[in-house]
């Protein structure tokens, strides 16, 4: 078997999502070292995938870096103007709000939220289910 | 950018057997309304995470994707399904909990001419089945 018939079936069990995050590194690696547009969405995917990796990897050795200074001169800093530390980096970096509606992006989190809200209300408003038969037989 | 969506799917989610639908695999990305929401804004709802897909197909289709939406009702904690005919056009399914966070997986099939229009939410958090409920029978 040949490497491009190993990935190739990497990738299809990537795709799959049967993969385990090792098979993924892997795989990631071997997108990034070739140049074959077979594995072009792959390496469009891995690739951001590890951008993500690489800046908390990058933001923990900065942190380790500067641990003890910047710590030290927040906590003079915060008692000097009367204010508590707050660290607002977590929780943060999981923020997502975004919609992908027929090939359009949106990030209109008033309109999305609205929208989340409405179909959250669809399914959990309590309408029982000889509601839905109903509602299902006047809509046919 | 439909892949950069698709890519930041939760990890909990991967072990549905509707996953595939959610990555564009049964319905192209170009195809559907995708919402994924995750962090603070859910959390009115008790919920961390929140991703969405809507989209029009034909019977055939909603059957394929029925058929993957009742393999994780079976193999579910909790499930309520309701079929009108032969598909699958209700059902709220509660998969076992991964990592103590509460999932759920919600489907509906709604008849357009001779299509079907499908919506599936799969959410992640802390919030019981009652929880849900009581927040929005209110409203």
């Amino acid at each position: 078997m040949t490497d491009k018939e190993k990935y190739t079936a990497l990738m299809q069990r990537y795709w799959e999502a049967e993969t385990t995050p090792e098979e993924e590194r892997e795989l990631a690696r071997y997108a990034a070292r070739v140049d074959d547009p077979d594995f072009e969405e792959i390496r469009g995917v891995l690739g951001y995938l590890s951008i993500g990796r690489e800046k908390k990897a990058r933001r923990a050795r900065t942190v380790r870096m500067y641990s003890f200074a910047v710590v030290a001169a927040s906590i003079v800093a915060a008692v000097a103007i009367g204010l508590n530390i707050k660290t607002t980096e977590t929780g943060h970096q999981d923020e997502l709000c975004v919609r992908y509606s027929y090939g359009e992006i949106s990030n209109n989190n008033e309109q999305i939220m609205s929208s989340v809200e409405s179909s959250l209300a669809e399914f959990f408003a309590g309408s029982s289910i000889a509601d839905n038969n109903l509602r299902e037989i006047f809509q046919r | 950018m439909a892949l950069l969506l698709i890519a930041s799917t939760s990890w909990a989610q991967k072990g549905l057997n509707c996953y595939p639908v959610f990555r564009g695999k049964v319905v192209p990305a170009k195809r559907m309304v995708v919402t994924e929401v995750r962090g603070e804004s859910m959390a009115t709802y008790k919920l961390d995470y929140y991703h969405s897909v809507q989209f029009q197909v034909d019977e055939a289709t909603a059957m394929k994707v029925a058929e993957l939406i009742l393999a994780d009702a079976d193999a579910a904690e909790s499930a309520e399904t309701e079929r009108t005919g032969e598909l699958l056009t209700y059902a709220l399914i509660q998969p076992t909990p991964f990592a103590r966070v509460r999932r759920y997986l919600c489907y509906q099939a709604r008849p357009a001419g001779p299509a079907w229009i499908i919506t599936i939410l799969y959410l992640e958090g802390s919030a019981t089945l009652e929880d849900l409920r009581s927040m929005f029978e209110k409203q």
